[in-house]
C-alpha cells in the first residue's frame, strides 16, 4: 500500500521525549502506542477490504436427514470473516521497512526505504558497502519491524472487544482509526500521529547509520 | 450345487428350530430388535433347541457342515508380525483378560461409526440392515460368546488384511512399543490404539470364528485356532444382512464370561460410554397371569406401562379365568445408556462420570486432571467437553507439531474423526476431548470438513475456553499442571501471538524469591516502588544463575531477578513484549541503570571518571579485539568483571542454545553473525584487583603483567558470564603460569622427558595404559 503523496502542511508536531530510551541511544526507535494503533487500523481495513468483496454465505444448522440448512449467514457480516481478517493480520506488518529518512510515523511503510534503495544501487554498482551486518541481513525485518509486529499483536489482543463491537455495529460507518486508536485505545495517549500522513520526498537521504538494526 | 445343497440343509435345521420354537418352551422377545436379529436368536436360543451330541459349534451349522465347510475354506497363514504381536499380547495380559470384551465391543463401535459415517454420503447403504446395535449372546451349551454388530463389515478381502496382517506403517511401532512397555498395564492401553485388539480374544479363546458380512461383499465366515487362519463363503447366505458376528469358542477356565453377571458389569466398566446401544441377551423369572383355558393361550406382547391398567381391569373381569404362571422370558437387556455424557446438561453430570468417560474415551487409567464442559453459541454452536489429563506422555515433543490432536469431531452426535490437526494448536495437544456440533454440513467427507472454515471458529473458541479453564485453576492443581505443560504454555506464548498476554499470565518461574515459581502478576506485585523493568536471568540452573556476577548487585540492592533455567524460557520470555505495562530486562544484557531509582548518580559520574584510563585501555588496547568496550559496571558487586551482550546481541546462554540446537542450516549468516558480535566488559569500580588494575595501567600502560591479567580477568569473565570459551588452549597455559607462579616452580623448568622405550618390549597392556592416561590429560586441559 503506498500513501499518496499530498501536498498539505502540517504542523509537525516533534515529540520530545524526556528520558531517551537504551534503544533510541543506538539508533532504534521504536513504534509509540499511536503508531501501532494507526498501522493496525490501516492493515486490518485494508485486510477487512480484500474479504468484504466475498458474497459468500455461510450455511449452518444441518440435521441428519435435510438437505439444506436451517441457517444462513453472509459471510460478509459473519464473524468467520472477522476471525479470518484478524488471523495474521500483523504478519503483514513485516512487509513494512523502516525508513530512516523520516521522522514521524510514516517512517513506517511497505517497500524499500530510500536509504536501502541507494545502498543496494551502490552495491549493484560494485561498491563495497560495509554496515556492519551481513549483506544477507540488509533485507531482513529491523528490530523496529519486528517490535512493531508484537506490538501490533498485543493491542489486537488487549482490544479484541472493541475492535469486535465496531466490527458488528460500527463497520463503514466510522473508520477503525477514529473509533479504536483516537476513541478508545489511545484515550489517555498521544494521538497525535494519526494525522501524519507521507509528505513528499525529500530527496535527500541521510546518511546511512551504520548501526545495528537487529 | 454343494453350496445349493448346504443351502437347503441349512434352511431344514431352520424350520427344525422353527418347529421347537413351538413346541418347546414359551419364549417372549420384548424387544424386537430386527427380523434378523430374532431368527439369529431363535436359532441359538438353547432353551428351545434341543442339541445333539456333539456341541455345535455355529449358529445353524452342526458337525458334519463344519467339518466339509473346513475342508472347503481357503487357509491362510499369519503374517509374522502378527504371530508376534498375538504372542505378546497373550502374554504379557493374560492376567487381564477381561479386557477382550472392552476390545471387541469398541471394534463393534468403530465399525457401527464407520457404515453410519458413510450413510451420510450414500444414500441406501442402511437399507440392508437399518438398525445400528451390538449385541451379544452367550451360550453356555456350546461354551460360545457372540458379539453381533451391525456395522460396515468386511468383503473377503477385508478379513485377509484386517485379521491377518498388521499395517505396515504401525507395524514396527507398536511392536517395538510392546516390547518396551514396562507393565501389562501399558499393554493394556496400547493394544486399543494401534488397532489389534482383536487378537485379544485369543486370551480367552481357543478357536475364534468371525461371520461378516459386508454390503459389497457376500458372507463370509473367517475361523482361527490362532496358528493359522482359513475363509469360506457362508453357506447360510447373507443372514447377518450387514455387519460382523464374533464368535469366541471359550476356553474352559474362561467360561465365567458365558455368565450375564460377569458381561453386565464388564460393559458397565468399559464400555458404558460407547454411544451405541449394547443389548445382552437375558433370560428372567416373570410371573403373568395366564388364562386357564388352553386353547386361549396365545403369546401375550409384554405389558408395557400403559397397558398395565388395561391388564388390571382384565385381571378383575377374568378372575376366575385365569392362574399365575412363571415363565423364563428370553430378552435383549440394554447395558449402557448410549445417550452421550456431552449432550447431558453439565449440573446433571457427577463429576465420577465425567472422570469414566475420560477413561473410556482415552483409555488413560488416572483420572483426568481438569475438565470443562460447555456449550458455545454463536455463529456456529457446538457443545465440548475437554480434559486435561494428568501426565504427559514423555515422548510427546517428538512429535510436536506432527501430531494430530486429541479431539473426537462429532457433528449431531455423528463420530467423524480424531484425526484432525486443526482443532487444537500444536501447543495444546495434549487436550483430550469432544467437539459435537451441529452447524457443520454432515454430507462431506472428512477431508472437506478440515478445510471447513467454520472450523476457524471452533477453535479460536476452544483455545479460549482452555485458557481460561488453566487460569480458574486452583492453586494446588496449577502447580501439577505446571509442573506437566509448562513447556506447552511457554511454546504457546512463543506461536500464539493472538493469545499472548493471556498466556503469559499462565507463565511460572523460578525467582530469587523463595525456592518455588511465581507468576508473573505476583512478581510485578513485590516490585521495588521505583522499579520498572521485571529482572530476569536465564541459565542451565538455577543454581548458577543465582550464583551468576549479573545478578550481584540486583539481589543485594533487594531486586527480585527470575530465574530461566530451561531451554525454551528465554525464547519465550524474548517473545512477551512487556507484562502490565513492564518491560523485561535481561540482566545479561546492556539496557537498564540502577541509579535512577538507588540515587548515586553523582557516584557513579565520579567512578566513570576514576575509571577511565582503565576502561580505555581496556577497549582500545588490551582487549581491543576480544571486547567492544569497557565500562563501569552497575551491576556487579562481588565479581571484579562480566561481559555484558548489547541490546539486540545474545547472552550466554542464548549462544549456548544456538549452538548446541540439532536443527538447523550449517553455517547460517545470521547465527554467524550473532555469534561473532562483541560484547561490552563491565568492571567493578569497588573490587580490588581492579583498583590494583588501574593503579598499575595509570602508571604504565605498557605493563606486561596488566595486559597478561586482562586477559585473564577477561577470559574468567567470560566463563562467569556464561559464555563459551574460544581459546581453551590458551587459557589453560595461563592457568598452568599462574600455578607455577603460586606453587614457586620457575616458569622454564620444563616437562620431565618420557624415555621411550623399544618398541619390542612394549606390552599390549602399557599401550592401552599409555593411551587412556593422555586421554586424560587432555580432559583436564579442557
Amino acid at each position: 500500500m503506498v500513501l499518496v503523496d499530498k501536498l498539505i502542511f502540517f504542523v509537525l508536531i516533534s515529540f520530545v521525549y524526556s528520558n531517551t530510551s537504551p534503544e533510541e541511544e543506538q539508533g532504534v526507535k521504536y513504534a509509540n502506542k499511536c503508531e501501532v494503533c494507526k498501522i493496525l487500523a490501516i492493515e486490518l481495513e485494508s485486510r477487512l477490504d480484500e474479504t468484504g468483496k466475498s458474497s459468500d454465505i455461510i450455511e449452518t444448522g444441518y440435521s441428519v436427514d435435510d438437505v439444506k440448512p436451517k441457517k444462513k449467514k453472509e459471510y460478509k457480516k459473519s464473524e468467520l470473516r472477522l476471525i479470518e481478517s484478524l488471523d495474521g493480520v500483523c504478519n503483514r506488518i513485516l512487509e513494512y521497512n523502516i525508513h530512516k529518512e523520516r521522522d514521524d510515523s510514516t517512517r513506517f511503510a511497505k517497500g524499500m526505504s530510500q536509504t536501502f534503495q541507494t545502498l543496494h544501487g551502490l552495491v549493484d554498482k560494485g561498491v563495497k558497502v560495509e554496515l556492519g551486518i551481513p549483506y544477507e541481513l540488509w533485507d531482513s525485518p529491523s528490530a523496529e519491524i519486528t517490535k512493531l509486529k508484537t506490538q501490533c499483536e498485543t493491542l489486537l489482543e488487549e482490544n479484541e472487544s472493541d475492535i469486535e463491537n465496531w466490527y458488528f455495529n460500527h463497520q463503514g460507518k466510522e473508520s477503525l482509526k477514529k473509533y479504536l486508536c483516537q476513541d478508545r485505545a489511545l484515550k489517555n495517549d498521544d494521538k497525535a500521529c494519526l494525522a501524519e500522513q507521507k509528505k513528499g520526498d525529500t530527496g535527500k537521504t541521510k546518511k546511512p547509520k551504520k548501526k545495528n538494526e537487529l | 450345487m454343494k453350496q445349493y445343497l448346504f443351502f437347503i440343509l441349512a434352511l431344514f435345521t431352520l424350520i427344525g428350530f422353527a418347529k421347537c420354537d413351538k413346541s418347546g418352551e414359551p419364549s417372549i422377545e420384548k424387544v424386537d430388535l430386527d427380523l434378523g436379529a430374532s431368527r439369529d436368536g431363535s436359532r441359538t436360543d438353547d432353551e428351545v433347541v434341543k442339541r445333539e451330541e456333539e456341541a455345535i459349534k455355529l449358529d445353524g451349522l452342526n458337525v458334519a457342515q463344519l467339518k466339509e465347510l473346513r475342508e472347503k475354506s481357503e487357509k491362510f497363514q499369519f503374517q509374522t508380525e502378527v504371530n508376534r504381536m498375538m504372542k505378546l499380547i497373550i502374554n504379557s495380559l493374560y492376567r487381564n483378560k477381561e479386557i477382550f470384551l472392552r476390545e471387541l465391543i469398541s471394534n463393534a463401535s468403530d465399525a457401527i461409526d464407520k457404515i453410519r459415517m458413510l450413510s451420510l454420503t450414500e444414500k441406501g447403504v442402511l437399507d440392508a440392515q437399518p438398525e445400528l446395535n451390538i449385541r451379544i449372546k452367550a451360550d453356555k451349551d456350546s461354551g460360545m460368546l457372540h458379539i453381533t454388530d451391525t456395522g460396515i463389515g468386511m468383503t473377503k478381502q477385508d478379513l485377509v488384511n484386517n485379521l491377518g496382517t498388521i499395517a505396515k506403517s504401525g507395524t514396527a511401532e507398536f511392536l517395538s512399543k510392546m516390547q518396551n512397555s514396562e507393565t501389562s498395564q501399558d499393554m493394556n492401553d496400547m493394544i486399543g490404539q494401534f488397532g489389534v485388539g482383536f487378537y485379544s480374544a485369543f486370551l480367552v479363546a481357543d478357536k475364534v470364528i468371525v461371520t461378516s458380512k459386508h454390503n459389497s461383499d457376500k458372507q463370509y465366515i473367517w475361523e482361527s485356532d490362532s496358528a493359522s487362519f482359513s475363509i469360506v463363503e457362508d453357506p447360510r447366505g447373507d443372514s447377518l444382512k450387514r455387519g460382523t458376528t464374533v464368535s469366541l469358542e471359550l476356553k474352559p477356565e474362561a467360561r465365567d464370561f458365558l455368565e450375564h453377571d460377569t458381561v453386565r458389569n464388564l460393559v458397565k466398566k468399559y464400555s458404558q460410554f460407547i454411544n451405541f446401544p449394547i443389548y445382552l441377551w437375558t433370560s428372567h423369572t416373570e410371573t403373568t397371569e395366564e388364562p386357564l383355558d388352553e386353547d386361549l393361550s396365545e403369546e401375550k406382547p409384554t405389558p408395557s406401562d400403559e397397558d398395565d391398567a388395561a391388564v388390571e381391569e382384565e385381571k378383575e373381569e377374568d378372575k376366575p379365568k385365569t392362574k399365575k404362571v412363571e415363565k423364563t422370558v428370553w430378552d435383549w437387556e440394554l447395558l449402557n445408556d448410549s445417550k452421550p455424557i456431552w449432550t447431558r446438561k453439565p449440573a446433571e453430570v457427577e463429576d465420577k462420570e465425567y472422570d469414566e468417560f475420560y477413561k473410556a474415551l482415552t483409555k488413560d487409567t488416572k483420572e483426568p486432571l481438569t475438565k470443562i464442559h460447555f456449550v458455545a453459541e454463536g455463529e456456529v454452536t457446538f457443545k465440548s467437553l475437554l480434559y486435561v489429563p494428568q501426565a504427559q506422555p514423555s515422548e510427546s515433543f517428538n512429535r510436536y507439531g506432527t501430531k494430530t490432536d486429541n479431539i473426537k469431531l462429532y457433528v449431531r452426535r455423528v463420530f467423524i474423526t480424531d484425526e484432525f490437526n486443526d482443532m487444537m494448536p500444536s501447543y495444546l495437544s495434549f487436550i483430550r476431548g469432544i467437539v459435537d456440533s451441529d452447524d457443520l454440513p454432515l454430507n462431506v467427507s472428512r477431508e472437506t470438513l478440515q478445510q471447513h472454515k467454520l472450523i476457524k471458529v471452533i477453535k479460536k473458541k476452544l483455545v479460549r475456553k482452555v485458557l481460561d479453564m488453566l487460569k480458574k485453576l486452583p492453586e494446588e492443581e496449577y502447580e501439577k499442571f505446571w509442573k506437566e505443560f509448562s513447556t506447552n504454555i511457554k511454546l504457546g506464548a512463543i506461536e500464539d501471538p493472538s493469545n499472548r498476554t493471556r498466556l503469559a499470565k499462565l507463565l511460572r518461574f523460578f525467582s530469587s524469591n523463595g525456592s518455588g515459581t511465581t507468576g508473573l502478576a505476583d512478581y510485578v506485585n513485590r516490585m521495588k516502588p521505583k522499579q520498572d523493568k521485571i529482572f530476569y536471568i536465564a541459565g542451565s540452573s538455577k543454581e548458577e544463575v543465582s550464583k551468576s556476577p549479573f545478578v550481584e548487585r540486583l539481589l543485594r540492592k533487594g531486586y527480585e531477578v527470575l530465574y530461566l533455567v530451561e531451554a525454551v524460557d528465554e525464547y519465550a520470555i524474548s517473545a512477551i513484549p512487556e507484562y502490565e505495562g513492564k518491560k523485561f530486562q535481561n540482566v545479561a544484557k546492556e539496557g537498564f541503570s540502577l541509579t535512577e531509582a538507588e540515587g548515586g548518580k553523582e557516584q557513579l559520574e565520579e567512578l566513570k571518571k576514576t575509571f577511565e584510563p582503565l576502561t580505555k585501555w581496556l577497549g582500545d588496547d588490551a582487549l581491543k579485539d576480544d571486547v567492544a568496550k569497557a565500562q563501569v559496571s552497575e551491576r556487579l558487586s562481588d565479581s571484579p568483571c562480566a561481559l555484558v551482550a548489547s541490546l539486540f546481541g545474545w547472552t550466554g546462554n542464548m549462544e549456548r542454545l544456538a549452538v548446541s540446537n540439532a536443527h538447523q542450516k550449517a553455517d547460517d549468516p545470521q547465527r554467524t553473525y550473532y555469534l561473532n558480535q562483541k560484547k561490552t566488559l563491565e568492571i567493578n569500580p569497588r573490587h580490588p584487583l581492579m583498583k590494583e588494575l588501574l593503579k598499575r595501567v595509570v602508571d604504565d600502560p605498557t605493563d606486561p603483567t596488566a595486559k597478561d591479567m586482562a586477559k585473564m580477568m577477561f577470559r574468567t569473565a567470560t566463563l562467569r558470564s556464561g559464555y563459551m570459551l574460544r581459546e581453551t588452549a590458551e587459557f589453560a597455559q595461563s592457568v598452568e603460569a599462574m600455578m607455577r607462579k603460586t606453587l614457586g616452580i620457575p616458569l622454564d623448568e620444563q616437562v620431565e622427558e618420557e624415555e621411550d622405550l623399544p618398541e619390542d618390549s612394549m606390552g599390549d597392556d602399557e599401550e592401552i595404559d599409555a593411551d587412556s592416561e593422555s586421554k586424560d590429560d587432555e580432559h583436564d586441559e579442557l
